[in-house]
């Protein structure tokens, strides 16, 4: 048993705002071997953005607080680091890259500069040293005529090419782990084709772990070893991507991939589709969270929220209560018909007419000119 | 079939037997092009961005043909300038009205016929929260296009609007509340709502699902199918996402800077693609099966996308084809060219191949 790269145990982040604490992180617990590439996907609010940012420490207080939990990195704990120690991990043992390249590079500063400034703070060399590293870092990524492209500022450089020098700044120090946080959701799909490629052999070459946070459960499969299905703060199913793609336990993952269209399926039927959307992390259902979507929803489900526990022979892990019972490969999605109407709470026909009416009146007020724009 | 290159050259509201009867719009030589201009006080133009060059493509009653490529190749500049919300620069846009009972020339139609076209002619838009008024109830959103158009009375407008909430799967009582009040997928369900509220014939869709969750993007592509075979709705369908593209099409067309450079129906397209883009293209889409996309090969293009103010002579692609031919493909352009029945490539080398 190699001894795990990274050690996160129940870990809970909330941010309190006016209406209410957002429990966006609320008890993950999970294990990174070195080199392992990790999938990390949810849909938006599921907490997977932000279990990145609490590994990072770069959620400020107080709008955000790391309420409770450890985060070990080669068996020390980062939640206990002082902020000089955590700045000398951030870039230089873990590395982070985001979805926007435009928004993480200064547009003040030329790519050369930046580059430096990072080598420069982690690994101690002279300023001509670090811009040797940060020519050979670019050579890397494959950008070419890296020399001269050191002098160019962020706007001359395409997206794809911004997420390259991205890259190439996280990768500069050599890190341990690259967190890569929707890395090529802004990118055209040639684009994203190259930079996945890049990133995986670079990942293969240098055994860098990676924890690529996605909604594309497309890009995860090429791509990761292992993947962690979270919805609503928690995580809900773990296992090997040919556990979760193949094999599904958790009735959530088995409802995304079938919703998925897919290119190399002449699928003209109805998609089966999860009825509803995410709860509100303020205000989340008693016991499992994905109860209200789930249609295999039981009594219990309602009451008590399942733990994540292994299940059948290998690493998977799966929480939801039912999952021994069913066999959801066996479901046969194509005759599922779930009709996308009755996504809502259900009917109450009190209509109150007048505020309609009223509504539809306001509307007779536009003034033409106005309101042709939107014919 | 009709070539879809050849242009009709009829006067501005054509008689019926201009189109054949089951195609309800023919695009022709469409282009339009932004002028680039230079000077505070005297704007001079010193060159134009090519946005969409010659574009021709035919769609069919009751069918959805889905227009695809990557940023800036031109296809929401494609879907704004059929609907008039740009000016063409030049080509004709040839349209069924069923309000107007004829066929018109939407690219050149007056005030009042494009008012009416657009009864039949409606969008969807991308961006759920950008498409709505903030300030608008959702009754009022959705029953604007109703008075503009002089629509009934207010009565029957309030009960077309609590039709509508429940055609696109709302509730009535949603009809006071505020877009905020909603999520994504909702949104976007008002925004299909207000596109219904004139009984149009054909709905452009614009990166309807793009914006949305996978488990949300479902239900909505369900309720699209769902309404154009309840209202024989057809649609033009705009999209980046291929799968996407591959589950709703029926005929599905490649763009490629401002150019189309293929066009076929939808398992064609899929199973036998020709064009040496349309290839780079679907090996580049993720499959959500690791067996699959482990033993998969991608064709990598090099490079970027060129600037559309300054295209690549010759054909379009050349810069970045894995395939180009010094002397031919930098030198001519391609044109469509009908390969197979109903498939048309515009390249010198074609050939079809298995991207799976």
């Amino acid at each position: 048993m190699t001894e795990p790269l990274l050690d996160v145990e129940d870990l809970r982040t909330y941010f309190s705002t006016e209406e209410g604490v957002v429990r966006a992180v609320d008890g993950i617990s999970f294990k990174l071997k070195p080199g392992e590439r990790r999938g990390v996907v949810g849909e938006s609010g599921s907490g997977k953005s932000v279990t990145a940012m609490s590994i990072m420490r770069l959620i400020e207080p107080p709008a955000g607080e790391i309420v409770t939990g450890t985060i070990d990195y080669r068996g020390g704990n980062l939640l206990t680091l002082d902020e000089d120690e955590m700045q000398a991990v951030r870039g230089g043992k873990i590395a982070m890259i985001f979805q926007d390249p435009m928004t993480a590079l200064n547009p003040v500063y030329t790519i050369g500069d930046q580059l430096t400034e990072t080598i420069v703070m982690h690994q101690n060399v002279s300023k001509k040293k670090a811009r040797d590293i940060a020519i050979e870092a670019l050579e890397d990524v494959q950008i070419p005529n890296a020399p001269a492209r050191l002098e160019d500022y962020p706007h001359q450089f395409s997206g794809g090419m911004r997420q390259r020098v991205m890259i190439a700044m996280g990768l500069s120090c050599n890190p341990d782990l690259l967190i890569a946080d929707e890395p090529t959701t802004a990118l055209d799909v040639t684009t994203q084709a190259q930079i996945m490629d890049l990133m995986f052999n670079l990942s293969e070459d240098r055994g860098t772990a990676v924890l690529l946070i996605t909604h594309d459960l497309g890009v995860v499969a090429g791509f990761c070893d292992t993947v962690q299905v979270m919805y609503a703060g928690g995580i809900v199913e773990y296992g090997t991507v040919d556990d979760i793609y193949h094999n599904p336990q958790h009735p959530y993952t088995w409802g995304l991939l079938a919703s998925m269209t897919r290119l190399d399926e002449d699928q003209r039927a109805r998609l089966h589709s999860i009825p509803g959307a995410p709860p509100s992390v303020i205000d989340l259902p008693v016991g499992c969270r994905f109860r209200p979507r789930c249609e295999f929803a039981i009594d219990i489900c309602g009451r008590v929220l399942p733990a994540i526990h292994p299940i059948g022979e290998g690493v998977q892990e799966v929480a939801c209560h039912r999952a021994e019972e069913l066999d959801l490969k066996s479901i046969d999605i194509a005759t599922d018909d779930d009709g996308a109407v009755d996504v809502d709470e259900p009917t109450e026909q009190t209509v109150e007419d007048t505020a309609v009416q009223e509504a539809v009146e306001a509307a007779d007020g536009i003034p033409d000119d106005e309101a042709e724009v939107t014919t | 079939m009709t070539n879809p290159v050849e242009t009709s050259q009829a006067n501005q509201t054509a008689d019926l037997s201009e189109l054949p009867d089951d195609v309800i719009l023919r695009v022709s030589h469409l282009v339009k092009e932004f002028p680039i201009t230079k000077g505070v006080f005297y704007k001079k133009q010193v060159g134009a961005v090519k946005a969409v060059s010659d574009i021709s493509f035919e769609v069919k009653k009751g069918q959805t043909l889905g227009l695809v490529g990557e940023s800036g190749c031109g296809k929401s500049t494609t879907a704004r300038a059929l609907l008039r919300l740009l000016e063409p620069t030049s080509g004709d846009v040839w349209f069924r009205s069923d309000t107007l009972g004829t066929v018109v020339n939407v690219a050149t139609a007056n005030k009042s016929q494009l008012r009416d076209v657009r009864e039949d002619l409606q969008i969807v838009f991308q961006d759920p929260y950008a498409s709505l008024n903030p300030r608008m109830t959702v009754a009022s959103i959705i029953s604007e296009p109703l008075t503009v158009h002089d629509e009934g009375d207010k009565k029957s407008r309030i009960d077309q609007v609590k039709a509508l909430l429940k055609v696109v799967g709302l509730q009535p009582e949603h009809a006071n509340r505020y877009p905020h009040e909603f999520s994504g997928g909702q949104r976007q369900r008002i925004g299909i709502a207000r596109a219904l509220a004139l009984n149009p014939s054909f709905v452009v869709l614009d990166e309807p699902v793009s914006a949305l969750d996978v488990s949300i993007q479902a239900q909505v592509l369900n309720l699209l199918d769902d309404l154009q075979d309840e209202y024989n709705l057809t649609y033009l369908f705009i999209a980046h996402d291929l799968s996407v593209v591959r589950h709703i099409s029926d005929r599905v067309a490649v763009m490629y800077l401002g150019r189309m450079v293929e066009i076929a129906d939808n398992e064609q397209l899929y199973d036998e693609p020709m064009h040496p883009y349309t290839h780079a293209l679907l090996s580049a889409v993720p499959i959500p099966d690791p067996t699959i996309e482990v033993g998969r090969e991608r064709i990598l293009l090099e490079g970027d996308i060129p600037s559309p103010a300054n295209p690549p002579t010759g054909c379009r692609f050349h810069t970045r084809c894995p395939i180009a031919v010094e002397g031919k493909c930098d030198v001519d352009e391609p044109q469509l060219e009908e390969l197979a029945p109903n498939h048309w490539v515009a390249c010198f080398y074609p050939e079809v191949k298995d991207v799976f």
